[in-house]
């Protein structure tokens, strides 16, 4: 899990502070990667939520899975190109509307910055590894509930365990911390609430922030958090690491890990 | 006002035109250059207009535009993004009130 802010690519030297911070970030997402490699995950399942980038008011869906065979990002001057694997995704799609979540998909999409920022980085450790994007609606109002992302991964966790293939799988939520993008409260980071939701995280008590009103998100800059909660409820309660937490002019930058069971 | 993130229909053209600003970086500079040319071509509304003339964000956000329109518009077509974190960031701290004569 981590933050997905467009500034982890664009790179405004708009302070040596903040260069200094975005190295860290970058840094982190690579040991994310390294991770991944590690681990020999072949298959990850990323969570993201789109910003009225891919899709557009006529037509804007909650939840989709992108089902086509491979997909691009084009932004801040860089390319990240990603696989899918086609055969995963649509057992999943097929297993969620089994299991009552009635989910979109997509053979055709571009990508936006809520993966392509942390993607960029992390696929440059990651290995060869193929990604499945899913849309988890988090930025345009009305959103699916805090509620409702939980039980999403914990629906995509028994869908994996459910699939024929033997590959191994792991799952990532991007966005957040506390920020407050396009508001007058631009600039302000809660890092109080950032504090809690990280607490939660290392003591594997990832099903509590389930439990989160989509008004506490909205007012502590966390509504992104939707996406990190389907990734909690995927790998369930156990103890994860914070391997960076910085507070920025605009963000609490967060990158998490949760070794799953 | 309605939900944080609420796209309003009367804004419908104006988070349209926004989009487009964001993902196309030729529309973005013919915008800088000639703002009233492109705001005809997706069809603003008067109201519209005079808060994209307006490049306030605060007002815009208090009339209710969606705040990725809003960081599209100014963070981004003004440049913003690039600017030194206090010229572009608009919350600040509230001084906390010591006791008198400190």
């Amino acid at each position: 899990m981590s933050s997905h802010a467009p500034q982890i690519i664009l790179q405004p030297k708009v302070s040596d502070e903040y260069v200094a911070q975005l190295a860290k970030v970058h840094a982190a997402l690579m040991n994310i990667g390294e991770r991944i490699r590690r681990k020999g995950v072949e298959t990850l399942i990323v969570f993201g939520s789109d910003h009225m980038e891919t899709f557009f008011l006529d037509n804007y869906p909650q939840l989709l899975l992108f089902t086509g065979e491979s997909s691009s990002a084009h932004f801040g001057g860089r390319e990240v190109s990603i696989r899918n694997d086609t055969e995963l995704a649509t057992h999943l799609l097929y297993s969620l509307l089994d299991q009552g979540f009635d989910v979109s998909f997509s053979q055709e999409m571009r990508l936006d910055h809520p993966f392509a920022s942390p993607l960029y980085w992390v696929l440059k450790t990651a290995g060869d590894i193929r990604v499945i994007p899913f849309h988890v609606n988090s930025n345009v109002s009305p959103r699916v509930t805090p509620k409702r992302c939980y039980q999403l991964g914990q629906a995509v966790r028994r869908a994996i365990e459910s699939y024929d293939g033997d590959q191994r799988v792991a799952v990532y939520g991007t966005g957040g911390l506390s920020h407050y993008p396009g508001t007058p409260l631009y600039g302000k980071v809660d890092v109080e609430a950032d504090q809690l939701i990280t607490r939660k995280i290392v003591e594997g008590k990832g099903s509590e922030l389930a439990n989160l009103t989509s008004k506490w998100l909205d007012e502590t800059g966390n509504f992104e958090l939707r996406t990190w909660i389907a990734a909690l409820g995927a790998v369930g309660d156990v103890p994860g690491e914070i391997l960076l937490y910085e507070r920025a002019y605009h963000i609490g930058y967060c990158v998490a890990a949760v070794d799953g069971v | 006002m309605r939900e944080l993130f609420f796209p309003e229909l009367r804004f419908y053209r104006l988070h349209k035109m926004a989009r487009a600003i964001h993902l196309d970086s030729g529309l973005r500079k013919r915008f800088r250059e000639d703002p009233e040319s492109v705001m005809n071509e997706f069809g603003l509304t008067e109201e519209e207009k005079a808060l994209v003339r307006s490049k306030d964000p605060v007002k815009m956000f208090n009339e209710g535009v969606m705040p990725y329109a809003i960081f599209y518009l100014i963070w981004e077509a003004e440049g913003w993004i690039f600017l030194p974190p206090e010229k572009q960031t608009l919350y600040r701290e509230q001084p906390a009130v010591g006791p008198r004569g400190l």
